[in-house]
């Protein structure tokens, strides 16, 4: 009786160690996430930058990354603020599915005109984005997905 | 009894979205492993610590566990691709073709042959495909996408842009499909 207790107990033991050391790698690895972001912050810069779509909004800076994130759109957005120095924005990145797959779309949100689409991440900034099969059908979805959850926000 | 045409069929779902560019394909390819060694892994502590009872859901917690740990570090090394394909990681982690190759590794004495053909179906369909639709390779990169415009320098434009297309890769699935299926009915 005493073996089996010990057994059990053994085994408790190892299977606690085991997932709480793997809780501990995850919690470790959340340190890590300001590379990550990091890098996304380098990508909607240069969205902002290159892309003629969001010319007006060249000055804009992005301050931080938005926690907690903006719930109900599409899964796992990423969520910035920005500023121009008068007027504080939203950037979103946005998972948008085209004809021929999938691009991480920059969206901005601005108070006094609504989201504007600015760019596709990763891909040669020259090319309009109906080339990679992104087209006005999508951008325009999100752009008014985007005014009416945060409408709704505003609102509440 | 399992059917493998079903099976195949199943696992192709995930791959006709993420295979549209090489550098979504080389992810995929690398997660399968990592899916799989989890499974293998998971099998491997259960045994180790002789659980009985709770066995399947200690393994599926663990392998589970063990890809959470892959996708957080993924995320950090390439965020900008993983805000696309992070959701087509989890589905490939519970998807029964990865399911099934962990348990045929156990069935018939380590095989790998479904982990194998199913990571080399990804890149090779994914290399078409950005092939057909741009003309480039692209590789996974901190700020996206590594471009390789490959038809540019040779100064050529793409001409087969609708093999490149989601449409398209269901065809060449079905290319691929058949001729896998021949070959192992000749075998």
């Amino acid at each position: 009786m005493e073996q089996l207790t010990q057994n059990r107990l053994k085994k408790i033991g190892i299977i606690s160690g085991l997932f709480l050391f793997i809780v501990f790698l995850l919690w470790g690895l959340s340190f890590m996430n300001f590379i990550g972001e990091s890098s996304l912050k380098n990508a909607a810069k240069k969205i902002l930058k290159e892309s003629s779509l969001s010319a007006e909004y060249r000055d804009v800076k992005i301050l931080g990354i938005e926690r907690p994130y903006v719930n109900n759109l599409g899964l796992m957005p990423v969520t910035f603020t920005a500023s121009d120095g008068e007027k504080n924005y939203r950037l979103f990145f946005i998972r948008l599915a085209g004809k021929y797959g999938l691009y991480q779309g920059l969206f901005l949100y601005d108070e006094a005109k609504g989201t504007i689409f600015c760019g596709l991440a990763g891909v040669d900034s020259e090319k309009i984005p109906k080339y990679y099969g992104i087209t006005d059908f999508n951008t325009d979805f999100w752009c008014k997905k985007i005014d009416s959850i945060l409408h709704k926000q505003k609102n509440r | 009894m399992r059917k493998n045409s079903i099976v195949f069929i199943l696992g192709l779902c995930p791959i006709a979205v993420t295979s549209s560019h090489f550098a979504y394909g080389i992810i995929m390819s690398i997660s399968v492993w990592i899916v799989f060694f989890s499974g293998l892994l998971s099998q491997f502590a259960s045994e180790l610590i002789s659980l009985n009872k709770q066995e399947k859901i200690f393994k599926s917690i663990f392998s589970f566990s063990l890809v959470l740990i892959y996708v957080s570090v993924m995320k950090i090394l390439f965020p900008v691709i993983f805000i696309s394909i992070e959701l087509y990681i989890y589905l490939l982690a519970v998807s029964y073709i990865m399911y099934v190759s962990i348990q045929d590794y156990y069935t018939y004495s380590e095989a790998i042959e479904l982990p194998l053909i199913y990571s080399l179906l990804i890149l090779l369909l994914s290399f078409l495909r950005e092939l057909c639709a741009f003309g480039s390779l692209s590789f996974p990169a901190i700020s996206g996408f590594a471009v390789l415009n490959i038809f540019k320098a040779i100064g050529i434009s793409p001409h087969l842009r609708f093999l490149g297309t989601t449409a398209g890769a269901v065809i060449v699935l079905g290319i691929f499909c058949r001729m896998y299926f021949l070959i192992s009915k000749k075998r």
